[in-house]
């Protein structure tokens, strides 16, 4: 399989023959997650705001979606997601940026005691959160809040530092071409979508390990 | 693998609730109630915590097993169930059993701490108030250290680099002051025991020889007076099974806990306190076992499998 390191923890690819479906092109590079209440392949189109909708689509409609990991308010988010272009639009890119740059020069001591925790009750409990932990980075604008005076500062701090560097940006010209992104590591957002028409329509399918 | 929430009584939980407790502790003088009342709170989370360190189901109150399959993660069918942890003092003496170095010295740290906190919160006195800090702190942070390590983390990110810096001072004049109090009470029973008549001393070795028999401890000299005493001491790690042709034996590795001398009367309880006499080293408990006795085999029933079968058809 042909690819390009886009950066440490993304992979640029095309994956599947004329047919195939993604999660059958997925499961040519890793282990598809199975998550409790989450589709295995979801498929995701421009859409209006919706002031009701928890999501990023709802929240922000056509406009840019922030740089972010996959369900970090989890306290076990997805590792692996890939991107999968079935519907392409040039104008519209994926956002990247390493969660290196994110974190620089933070103190580890202070890293682990900024606390965060989700913006909502999970599953009727809030679990207290870091930023980094276990091998594991989360950043989410929004649907994780800081829980102490450590985590407010850290967290402006990080909001500083996203704003001032620029995204590694890439779009999906090709139906197949896909990213495969370690969600532990690296965050990811979508520039705006211009016309309401777009046919922009991408794959989404979480990973358990990726075998290349 | 991907998971919403931790377990409400998994290490990580706990823990991250003492770093919230203890910020609280920080915010306040170590003269005031609220720094004493904070510092039980999260005390009380690190013993939680140490005994999740092991399975989450350790922290479920035994009186009712739905507790033990709530916290292996099991939602139980019994009707209305909400969750019960087991009482801090059950969960001290669990934490005693599994945080290799939780001596019974910190577990009394933790029941008096906790007594203080009870007192606070479900009286009208004040035992935390300008109380100096100087008399529980240092055995305070001690007692985190070691709880600490169980749960794999450290007293940098519990209370971070300056205050676990002088944490560890404190931890250190701890030990000094050990050392110092261990020794005065040491030389005290010297000059009461060299004061006695030869025939006084005699008569008391000859008893102590008598009782410090190996079956009630481990056999060691006294720093006082130089005769027999015994150590007692709780297991380290398991214990080394060998079986040969005459049966089962055991040996364990044991820590120091007390130490008794029945010639002088000297008595020292506590781990640290025995480091510092001199009487610290861990020592060797062997057992030795019939093969019937260890596994609690009945012969008669064994015998009576050896029968035919009963029958009482004819």
């Amino acid at each position: 399989m042909k690819y390009e390191l886009l950066c440490e923890g993304v992979i640029h690819t095309t994956l599947g023959e004329a047919g195939d479906t993604t999660e059958l092109a997925a499961q040519r590079v890793g282990s598809v997650a199975s998550i409790l209440g989450v589709s295995t392949v979801q498929s995701l189109v421009p859409r209006s705001k919706q002031q009701s909708s928890p999501s990023y689509s709802g929240m922000y409609g056509l406009g840019h979606f922030p740089l972010h990991t996959d369900m970090a308010h989890w306290c076990i988010p997805p590792r692996y997601l890939m991107l999968r272009c079935i519907q392409p639009d040039i104008r519209v890119k994926t956002t990247i940026l390493p969660s290196k740059v994110v974190l620089e020069d933070e103190d580890e001591i202070d890293v682990k005691r900024s606390l965060f925790r989700p913006r909502r009750r999970l599953e009727e409990r809030l679990t207290v959160m870091r930023l980094y932990e276990d091998g594991k980075f989360r950043w989410d604008p929004v649907f994780i809040e800081p829980l102490n005076a450590l985590a407010r500062e850290l967290s402006e701090r990080v909001r500083t530092r996203i704003q001032k560097t620029r995204p590694i940006e890439i779009s999906l010209d090709h139906r197949g071409e896909c990213l495969i992104i370690d969600n532990w590591a690296v965050l990811h957002g979508r520039t705006s979508v211009e016309d309401e028409s777009s046919p922009r329509r991408i794959d989404r399918i979480y990973l358990t390990e990726i075998m290349l | 693998m991907t998971q919403k929430t931790h377990h409400e009584w998994s290490k990580e939980a706990l823990f991250a609730k003492a770093q919230l407790y203890s910020e609280s502790m920080a915010e306040n003088a170590d003269t005031e109630w609220k720094f004493g009342l904070w510092s039980a709170f999260t005390l009380e989370m690190l013993v939680r915590g140490s005994v999740a360190a092991n399975s989450p189901a350790l922290v479920g109150d035994t009186q009712d097993w739905s507790n033990i399959l709530y916290g292996l993660g099991i939602q139980p069918k019994k009707a209305k169930f909400v969750p019960k942890s087991a009482s801090i003092s059950d969960l001290v003496s669990r934490a005693e059993e599994l945080v290799p170095d939780f001596s019974r010295e910190h577990a009394n740290f933790c029941v008096s701490h906790f007594a203080r906190r009870n007192s606070e919160v479900h009286s009208g006195s004040l035992p935390f108030e300008n109380v100096g800090s100087a008399t529980w702190l240092p055995m305070f942070y001690a007692v985190c250290e070691v709880l600490l390590a169980n749960i794999g983390e450290s007293l940098e990110t519990l209370l971070g680099r300056e205050t676990a810096a002088m944490a560890r001072e404190d931890i250190g004049a701890l030990r000094d002051e050990t050392a110092k109090s261990v020794k005065g009470t040491i030389s005290a029973h010297k000059i009461i025991w060299e004061q006695k008549t030869d025939e006084e001393r005699a008569a008391a070795v000859t008893q102590a020889e008598a009782a410090a028999l190996r079956q009630y401890g481990h056999r060691v000299v006294c720093p006082a007076c130089g005769s027999r005493a015994l150590v007692q001491g709780k297991a380290a790690g398991d214990a080394k099974r060998t079986v040969d042709e005459d049966g089962i034996y055991e040996r364990q590795v044991m820590k120091p806990e007390a130490f008794y001398c029945l010639a002088c009367g000297l008595k020292i309880t506590g781990y640290s306190k025995l480091l510092a006499a001199g009487l610290g080293n861990t020592y060797i408990s062997t057992s030795r076992y019939d093969a019937v006795e260890f596994f609690n085999i009945d012969i008669a029933e064994h015998y009576r499998n050896m029968m035919e079968d009963d029958n009482n058809e004819y």
